[in-house]
Parts: C-alpha cells; sequence; structure tokens
C-alpha cells in the first residue's frame, strides 16, 4: 500500500578511468509526499530532483528553467551514462503516477495514471493537462520574479492555439452553411422560375400575335402581287406582239445610216428607257401613297404606255397631265396639319433610337426612367412600331415628289431638245429613216422581252410562295378582296413591293428570335428546376438562421486570434527579455503591462519584509518595486534573498487553475525558517485542498537529513 | 484589481462580451462546437 513517494534507480557513468553505478543509497528511497531534504554534495540529491521531473515528462515541458532541462537531458540522452528508474507518488493508499524508464539504453519514459483503480498509459499532452509539474531552483530570486511571466506566455501562447482552432472550425461552420439548404435562395430560384414562365407566355402571345400580321401581309403582298405582275406580263405580251406585227410590214433593205440621226434617236430612246424605269417606280408608290379618293389618278397612271413615244416622238399627254395633278395631291398630303403632330413624334422616336444606338454595348443606367440603353432602345422600339407607318409614309411621299420632277426634267429636256432635233433629221433623211427605225422597234421589242421575262419571274416567285402558304390558285381574288377588308393590314395598303417583302422578312426574323428566346427560356427553367431539386433535397444548418451572427463573430475571434498570437506575445516576450525602455510604448501595450503586473501582485499574494508580511498588491517588473496593498513600495533591489526566494517561489505555488501540482525546489540555501515556512505552508494547504501531489524542498548540508513536512 | 484566475486576467484584456466568452469557455476545456453553442446559441 503506497502512502508517499517510492522511488528507485540505477545510473551507470563512464568516468574514464571506471565504470561507476549509481544508486539511492544515502536517500531513503521512500519519502513522505512533503518533505525537506537537506545532504552533502553528491548525495544524489539533484539526481533524484533530476530523474523525477524527467519521469513526469519535464523534457516536454515549455515552461521549465532550461538550465534545469539540459541536465535532466543530460541523463537520458548522453552516451556517457545510461540510467533505468521506476518512482510512484501516491495518496489516500492509491497510486496515482507511475512513471518507469525499464530499459538503460533506450529513451522511452512511460507515465501511468491510476484511473478508477486501473492504470492507464498517460500521454506527455494529457499529462500536463492535468498535472502541474514545477521544477525550480531560484538562484538570483529578484531577477527571476521576471520569469514568472513566463507562465503568462505559456498561457497566452495556448490560449493563441485553441483561439486559431475554434476560428479554423467557425470557418468551416460558416462554409457548411453555405453549402446547406438556404431557404433565401430556394424562395429566389422559385421566383425566378415563376417569372421566367410569365415571360414564355408574354413572349408567346407576342409571337402569336406576329405570325397572324406575318400570315395576314404574306396573304394581302402575295395575292396583290400575283394580280399586278398577272396584269403587266399580258399588257407587256400585247405589246410584244404588236411589235413583233410592226416589223414585219417594214422594208429591210439594207440602206447607209445617217450616223448623226442614229445617235440623236438612241440618246431619245435611252431618255426614254429612263423615264419608263422611274414611272415604273412611281406606280409602285402610288398604290400606297394615294388616298381612295384619288385612286383614279392611279388608273389613268397605269393606263400610260412609253410604247409608241419615239415613232410619235411625242408622249402622251395623260402623263403631262397627271405628273401635274399628282404633284399637287402631294403637296396637299405633306402639309396635312392633322398628322404633323404624329409624324413629329415619329421622327422624334426614330431620332433617339438611332442616337442611343451607338451606346448599346455600354451598361449605362438611363436617369430617371431606371434602364439600361438597351432596355430603353426596346422601350422606345415598342413605341416607335406605331408611328412606323406614318414615317414610311411620308418618306414615300417625298420620295414619289422626287421622282416625279426628275421625271418631268426628263421629258422636258426630251420634247425640247431632242424630238426638234429628230424631226428636222428626219425631214431631210427621211428614207434612211426606215431602216433607223426598223432598227428600233427590234430594240424596243428586245426590251419588252427582256421586261416581260423580268415580269414573269417576279409573278411566278409570288405564285410559290403563294402555293407554300397552302392556298388555292383560284381563290386569289376572294383572298386579297378580303385581306384588304382587314384592320390590321390597313396601315400596309400605303406599303410598296419592296417594304412589303422587307417587313414580311423582318417579322419572320421577330417570329425565329421569339422561338429561339422560348427556347432558351425553357432551357433555364428546367435547369433551374434541377438546381431547385437539388437546394430542396439540402438538409437545413442548425446554425443557418444566425449566419450573419456567425460572420460577426468570426470577424471578432480574428481579432482575437491576432491579438494573443501577435500584440500581447510581443508584449509579454519584451517583458520577459527585459527589453522594455520606460515610456517606450503606447497607451495599449502599458495597460496591458499594467494589468500583467496585477496579475503577478495576485499571485504571489503575500510576502515577507524584514519582520512583517504584506499582501502584494502590484509587481512592477519594469521599474523593479513591489506595491503593497497599505501603500509600501519595496524596490526588489532592497529585499533579502531569501525574502525574494520565498516570494518567487510562492508566486509559482500560486495558480489557479484546477491542475493537480507537483513541486520540487533544489538549492534554497539562502532562504532561513522565516521565509521557507510560508513555502511549507503553503504545501499543506494546497495538499489538503488536494491541489498538490508531492512537495520536496533541497538544501545542502554536512549531513543527510529527511524532515517531513506533512505536519507544522 | 484582483485575479481569481489565469482566464480573469485575460478577460480583463478584452472589452467585447464574445471574445470574454470564448476565453471562459476555453478555460473550461470546451470543444468548438461547444462553444459555438454557448456563444450564439439560445
Amino acid at each position: 500500500m503506497i502512502k508517499l513517494i517510492e522511488f528507485d534507480y540505477e545510473l551507470i557513468r563512464d568516468e574514464e578511468d571506471e565504470m561507476v553505478t549509481y544508486v539511492p543509497d544515502k536517500i531513503p528511497k521512500e519519502l513522505p509526499n512533503l518533505v525537506y531534504i537537506e545532504g552533502p554534495n553528491s548525495s544524489g540529491k539533484s539526481t533524484l530532483l533530476n530523474i523525477l521531473a524527467t519521469g513526469l515528462y519535464g523534457l516536454k515541458q515549455d515552461k521549465l528553467d532550461p538550465a534545469l532541462k539540459r541536465q535532466m537531458d543530460n541523463l537520458v540522452h548522453s552516451n556517457h551514462q545510461e540510467l533505468e528508474f521506476n518512482f510512484k507518488i501516491g495518496k489516500n493508499n492509491e497510486i496515482v503516477v507511475e512513471s518507469v524508464k525499464s530499459e538503460k539504453n533506450v529513451a522511452d519514459i512511460r507515465v501511468y495514471e491510476n484511473v478508477n483503480g486501473e492504470k492507464k498509459l498517460i500521454s506527455p499532452d494529457k499529462f500536463h493537462k492535468k498535472y502541474n509539474l514545477i521544477y525550480d531552483i531560484p538562484q538570483n530570486p529578484t531577477e527571476r520574479l521576471n520569469q514568472l511571466i513566463k507562465e503568462i506566455k505559456y498561457m497566452q501562447n495556448s490560449y493563441g492555439k485553441d483561439i486559431k482552432y475554434f476560428r479554423k472550425y467557425l470557418r468551416r461552420v460558416i462554409e457548411e452553411i453555405g453549402r446547406s439548404r438556404n431557404p433565401e435562395l430556394i424562395s429566389q430560384k422559385r421566383k425566378e422560375i415563376e417569372e421566367n414562365r410569365k415571360l414564355i407566355d408574354d413572349k408567346k402571345d407576342i409571337k402569336d400575335r406576329k405570325k397572324d400580321l406575318l400570315d395576314l401581309i404574306e396573304k394581302y403582298t402575295y395575292s396583290r402581287f400575283i394580280r399586278e405582275y398577272a396584269i403587266k406580263c399580258e399588257s407587256i405580251h400585247n405589246d410584244v406582239e404588236d411589235l413583233e406585227g410592226k416589223l414585219d410590214y417594214k422594208d429591210r433593205t439594207k440602206k447607209s445610216r445617217d450616223t448623226k440621226l442614229g445617235n440623236r434617236i438612241e440618246k431619245t430612246r435611252q431618255k426614254i428607257n429612263d423615264s419608263e424605269e422611274i414611272y415604273t417606280e412611281i406606280t409602285d408608290l402610288l398604290e400606297s401613297i394615294l388616298p381612295k379618293e384619288e385612286k383614279h389618278h392611279l388608273n389613268i397612271w397605269k393606263s400610260i404606255s412609253f410604247t409608241n413615244v419615239i415613232e410619235c416622238l411625242d408622249f402622251e399627254d395623260d402623263l403631262k397631265i397627271e405628273i401635274k395633278d399628282i404633284n399637287k395631291i402631294i403637296k396637299d398630303l405633306l402639309e396635312d396639319k392633322d398628322k404633323e403632330e404624329t409624324l413629329k413624334k415619329a421622327e422624334m422616336y426614330d431620332g433617339m433610337i438611332k442616337f442611343l444606338e451607338d451606346y448599346k454595348i455600354e451598361d449605362i443606367v438611363i436617369p430617371g426612367v431606371e434602364k439600361n440603353v438597351n432596355e430603353f432602345i426596346e422601350i422606345l422600339k415598342e413605341k416607335s412600331e406605331k408611328h412606323e407607318d406614318i414615317l414610311r409614309y411620308y418618306d414615300n411621299l417625298k420620295r414619289t415628289k422626287e421622282l416625279l420632277k426628275e421625271l418631268d426634267d426628263i421629258i422636258s429636256e426630251v420634247e425640247h431638245n431632242l424630238f426638234p432635233n429628230i424631226r428636222n433629221l428626219k425631214k431631210k433623211r427621211s428614207e434612211e429613216f426606215v431602216q433607223e427605225e426598223y432598227n428600233d422597234y427590234e430594240r424596243i421589242l428586245n426590251d419588252k422581252k427582256e421586261s416581260l421575262e423580268k415580269n414573269d419571274q417576279k409573278l411566278q416567285k409570288y405564285e410559290h410562295k403563294y402555293a407554300k402558304k397552302g392556298l388555292e390558285p383560284n381563290d386569289i381574288e376572294s383572298i386579297y378582296e378580303k385581306v384588304i377588308e382587314n384592320e390590321d393590314i390597313k396601315s400596309y395598303l400605303h406599303y410598296t413591293e419592296s417594304e412589303l417583302n422587307e417587313k414580311i422578312s423582318s417579322l419572320q426574323e421577330d417570329v425565329e428570335d421569339l422561338e429561339d428566346s422560348i427556347k432558351e427560356i425553357k432551357l433555364q427553367i428546367k435547369m433551374d428546376k434541377d438546381e431547385l431539386e437539388r437546394l430542396e433535397s439540402k438538409k437545413k444548418h442548425k446554425f443557418h438562421d444566425q449566419k450573419e451572427e456567425l460572420k460577426d463573430l468570426n470577424k471578432k475571434v480574428k481579432i482575437l486570434e491576432s491579438k494573443f498570437n501577435n500584440k500581447y506575445d510581443k508584449y509579454i516576450t519584451k517583458l520577459v527579455n527585459k527589453d522594455i525602455k520606460i515610456q517606450d510604448y503606447d497607451d495599449e501595450e502599458g495597460e496591458y503591462y499594467e494589468k500583467v503586473f496585477n496579475y503577478l501582485g495576485n499571485k504571489v499574494g503575500f510576502m515577507r519584509h524584514g519582520e512583517s508580511e504584506y499582501k502584494v498588491e502590484y509587481i512592477d517588473l519594469i521599474n523593479d518595486y513591489i506595491q503593497t496593498k497599505k501603500g509600501k513600495k519595496i524596490r526588489l533591489s532592497d529585499m533579502g534573498t531569501g525574502q525574494g526566494q520565498s516570494a518567487y517561489l510562492k508566486g509559482l505555488l500560486n495558480t489557479n487553475d484546477d491542475r493537480k501540482i507537483i513541486a520540487f525546489f533544489d538549492e534554497v540555501a539562502m532562504m532561513d525558517s522565516f521565509s521557507l515556512n510560508p513555502i511549507y505552508e503553503k504545501f499543506r494547504e494546497l495538499y489538503r485542498k488536494d491541489r498538490l501531489l508531492a512537495g520536496i524542498v533541497v538544501q545542502k548540508a554536512d549531513e543527510i537529513n529527511i524532515v517531513s513536512k506533512m505536519e507544522e | 484589481m484582483s485575479y481569481e484566475s489565469p482566464e480573469d486576467f485575460l478577460k480583463s484584456l478584452l472589452d467585447d462580451k464574445d471574445q470574454k466568452k470564448l476565453i471562459e469557455c476555453i478555460s473550461k476545456g470546451k470543444e468548438p462546437d461547444e462553444i459555438l453553442e454557448e456563444i450564439v446559441g439560445d
């Protein structure tokens, strides 16, 4: 049954001339838990303390005095000596800890702990968390009071590590929350899906409307131009037949050609061709611009022919009359006050769109409407579409006016210069003219045939498109009549052929774009639905609702980690190394030292000075003095060595954590009984409170003397 | 100023209640998950 400290060891040392074996033959192998040992040099006192501290993982404890650690390390790791030992420390009839180094040449030390009657191996980390090993030689104690703050450094570092560890955990939790079920994200995703569904409905509506309009315009365009080109082809065909008849009766005798007359006729014929081309373009425009009440002009206009102009050397009167009449109608239409305001609006929208198109790529938000440029252009286009017809209508009016002037100028030039000239030349060269006339009819015939081919191709193109829509050829008239009565086509009745074809292409593109866009949104919805399913399958993190709180906490912990691992560590290191000059620090650093000095005062508790004992308030290790509660200021240099040792050792024993203390003090020679008694009293107090497991004080003397300090 | 424990000393260096609580929890040997519960839990 163990009641105290039991130990044994064997140390074999190579002393060059011999191998010497040391065993505990002077100090008893059983000692009380609290004991004072004195003895001469080489009696094994320090060896015993070194073995006990080494056996309690002292080499793995940062705060032990480096000189002592070197001695301990020398015992187990040097080449000139080999050690084996075992010891047990017990209390209340039970072994509490046991340490064994069973092989001399192996450094391995095993420490066991009694856990509910069972002997269990304990690791160094765990041991130091449960037991506080204090091993010290209180030499030069006033200087070494400073070493007490090493404990603070050690403690700060230990907390710093735990804070860092906690912050890592906290960061992981925040990341986990990010990956866990997020109700806000789920709700956002649902909203996006709903909005996209609505967008599809809207786009489908627009697409359907555009498709209906496209169908209507296609029917109108195809039926209208099938009718028009059929009439045109028939008319040209008749002209061709007429010309072919005329050519049959002409004298085909080759005669010398009058070059001057021929050149003049050729030039005139070219001018007439130009005027016919302009006439055709005007005809197309008149279809779209003439109001109903003026439509009879269109009929007269269409009846005009250029076939006999070169033969008669005169343009039809109707042509000249209609140019004047139609010009007047256009003038009135351009000055129509009712449409003036609408035209201004239309021009404004058109101008704004053209201007903004240059800034399309830049994501600029337009103040007031809070839309970016692209979105604003779309709004303007939507508005502008309503006025598109009026703009087009006015453009067509202006274009017709220009063309009429051009036509009128050509006619005037031909009538005033070319025709009289030809007439004069003809009078002189009537015979030669027959050949010229024949050549001329042939050219006209070729032109007519070419025109017939072109118009026929157009007719076939429209017939093909018409058939492609699944419409019956016999229904052309009825479809045309029906379509022009439809309100939605009214504004397109002014359109020219090319404008109508452009509109058809643009509507086809719009419909295709809308279909693509709908497809894209459908795909987006599918992806969003998959994402939603994935989000919904996740479990909500228990700290989800505190996510913001955790982020704030993370910031605070980061600051704390930096304080403990950087700032406070720097301050305490300066204090340990006595590397501080007075007033060489700022308020924060000063406040820190102030608190450290208070803490030290609190730790030492009471101290003896002269004949009296004082409660310590404050130990200033920068200015080297102790402030007592009663206001006494004791300079460290004025303190007796023994008193200093006593204060220092008490400081070491005044720990406030729950760990059990195992304390070994060597070389306390400078301390008298006045100074040592407070230490023994502290031993006994801690032992009674179950805060101390063993306390050994060792001192040099001539004789071996072992004194139990269990009782006063 | 008196300190009952090293933890009191360390807490005296800090102003923020959460930071103080963290020091308190570490000194009691609590694991990170327990500490988090203690600070942000109900």
